[in-house]
């Protein structure tokens, strides 16, 4: 019933129905998407001039481009395969799980896969691009497919973590926000200018690390330790978000709100 | 022999309530010291429901009807207590239930609100897994009997509330399940849509077996869908037997409709204990009658033996009041009984 080819079969029927759900507001994803593509270029700019004035041993401009090429490209692809998991607190703190709990699919899988976000069209976008723009070789290509797809994972996984919280806190919707925020802010800047405290945090707490740091210093000097940290992260986070996740489902109080798919 | 298809036994489900005093000083208070106290949501509850059958769980809002459903169909976990639903327990082995059954919620919906419905049923059968030739015919089918052809095309967000709730039924039985769980079904639709929702659950349970264990507020729809009727309040079964029963056993008034031959005969009208007049009007006379007073048949022959009657009619009050009723008796006996 649920083996790894009817999962991935469930999961291609969900995105498809989430990129038909998208496409029915042609304008809106377009301007989303374009919107996300000008907000991240304004912000690279005014990173590289900052960076310029201010400089930062080992901080140039094709590692601020690469910064927020792996940023991007982890949260767009997030948003784009697993858009929901950032709405998790909401849908259950609403009992919005009801329905996903209905279904015979594994709930967290289809919670999360069940929305597309239409800026992270965008995102995805301005990722290739501005990664095109540091002019890769094929195996700087390969690496960085990888550390995106790693650093989704650790995105998405990080959400489910903030979003399980209401499982416990109840309304949890606003502070779970606030820590996705921080995992989106971390993300954006480069890895130099964490030390000591700071780099424990990025690493350990809010894992930006994983999304941006480790990824772009593999790209610098790709080495399997490097490629094996970026990967276990990942596994371990994906791990521990499903593990708290179901802790947190046995908690779950349902609730009366009228509530509709998107 | 007929197979269970769902059992409960001393099923109980707590919420933790956080209580405080009024005003901020009382919030204040209850971030220093919470007081939280457990209130029973269902309480020892305990039915059980035959493959085939149709049957009501009733009860005023708040009685733990939603939350039994939701302990039956996986959604929550129960405090204490057993249940099965075609032999399988829901909360642990949800996925496996799921695959035998359906829910439906008046107020939930598992169609995507921005994609024609016939989108999300191709999704559904993906999700159950149904193979793609039975699905073909399966949907042809529902598609048919629901008359969903000209809807099915249309987003979901354009179809008015009944068109939705025939999709939604017919969504949810794309995969032949064999217990279908309705929460609140008519909930806001109009009166031929409710008609056409019951007609089509009626007929699969008739022509089909699935079997269905409803939930409403709508008397109408207990009568119409269900031979026999759970009553649940304060999490606890009151009542357990066929509607007809409740029927009989509620059932203390009559209203009689009276077509006089003379408006002038309405002056005749005896006196009669347990027999109230609740309109009159030229030769129109609606009259209640408490039969536990005035026996209807004795009632009928003082009237017809004093009134030039040309036509009558004897109808049992309203489902809706018979269930109002016994809300309102066992109300009473919980207040007495607090009051001990």
């Amino acid at each position: 019933m649920n083996s790894p080819g009817a999962l991935l079969r469930f999961f291609t029927a969900t995105l498809k129905a989430n990129a038909q759900s998208a496409l029915e507001y042609r304008a809106s994803l377009i301007s989303q998407a374009v919107g996300m593509f000008i907000s991240n270029g304004m912000w690279l700019v005014f990173f590289s001039a900052y960076f310029g004035r201010f400089a930062l041993p080992g901080v140039g401009l094709d590692q601020l481009v690469c910064v927020w090429a792996f940023a991007s490209g982890a949260f767009g692809l997030a948003g784009v395969l697993f858009g929901n998991a950032g709405q998790l607190a909401g849908v259950i703190t609403r009992g919005e799980l009801d329905v996903y709990l209905a279904l015979p699919k594994p709930v967290l899988l289809h919670v999360v896969s069940s929305r597309m976000r239409l800026v992270s069209v965008g995102d995805v976008v301005f990722a290739f691009i501005s990664f095109a723009l540091i002019r890769p070789t094929l195996l700087d290509w390969l690496l960085y497919l990888g550390c995106i797809a790693c650093g989704a994972v650790v995105v998405v996984s990080f959400y489910v973590l903030t979003g399980s919280l209401a499982f416990w806190l109840g309304a949890a919707d606003n502070g779970a926000t606030q820590l996705n925020n921080a995992l989106a802010n971390f993300s954006t800047y480069p890895s130099p200018i964490f030390r000591g405290a700071s780099r424990v945090l990025v690493h350990f707490v809010i894992p930006a690390g994983f999304v941006v740091g480790v990824p772009t210093e593999l790209l610098r000097a790709p080495a399997w330790q490097l490629a094996l940290e970026e990967v276990g992260a990942a596994a371990v986070l994906v791990a521990l978000a499903v593990a708290v996740f179901h802790l947190g489902l046995k908690r779950y109080t349902s609730g009366n709100l009228i509530a509709m798919r998107e | 022999m007929p197979t269970v298809a769902v059992a409960v036994r001393g099923l109980c489900k707590q919420f933790e309530k956080r209580e405080r005093s009024p005003g901020l000083s009382g919030l204040l208070r209850s971030w220093v010291h919470p007081q939280v106290s457990q209130v029973d949501a269902v309480k020892d509850v305990s039915f059980s429901m035959e493959e085939g059958e149709s049957l009501a769980f009733i009860g005023p809002n708040g009685a733990g009807k939603s939350t039994t459903i939701k302990i039956l169909t996986g959604i929550m976990h129960p405090t204490r207590g057993e249940a099965t639903v075609l032999g399988l327990v829901p909360w642990k082995e949800r996925a496996r239930v799921a695959l035998n059954i359906a829910t439906v919620f008046g107020q939930r919906s598992q169609l995507w609100y921005h994609l024609p419905a016939g989108e999300t049923f191709d999704l559904l059968a993906r999700i159950y897994e149904v193979p793609a030739a039975e699905y073909r015919a399966r949907r042809a089918e529902l598609v048919e009997r629901f008359e969903l052809g000209p809807l099915l095309g249309s987003a979901v967000r354009k179809l008015s509330l009944g068109e939705r709730m025939r999709c939604e039924i017919a969504a949810s039985l794309l995969h032949r399940p064999r217990v279908l769980f309705l929460d609140e079904p008519t909930i806001g639709l109009d009166v031929i849509a409710k008609q056409q929702i019951r007609e089509l659950v009626r007929e699969l349970n008739q022509k089909e077996g699935v079997s269905v264990l409803l939930t409403s507020h709508d008397a109408g729809d207990v009568e119409r869908l269900c031979k026999r009727v759970v009553v649940v309040n304060h999490g606890s079964i009151m009542f357990d037997d066929r509607v007809s029963t409740l029927r009989r056993r509620y059932l203390k008034r009559k209203v009689i409709d009276l077509h006089l031959r003379d408006p002038e005969a309405l002056a005749l009208l005896p006196a009669l204990p347990g027999v109230e007049v609740l309109k009159a009007s030229g030769i129109g006379l609606k009259l209640e009658v408490d039969t536990e007073t005035q026996p209807i048949e004795q009632a009928m022959a003082k009237l017809m033996a004093v009134l030039p009657i040309a036509d009558v009619t004897v109808q049992d009050p309203p489902m809706e009041e018979i269930i109002a009723q016994l809300y309102r008796e066992r109300r009473a006996s919980t207040a007495s009984e607090a009051a001990k």
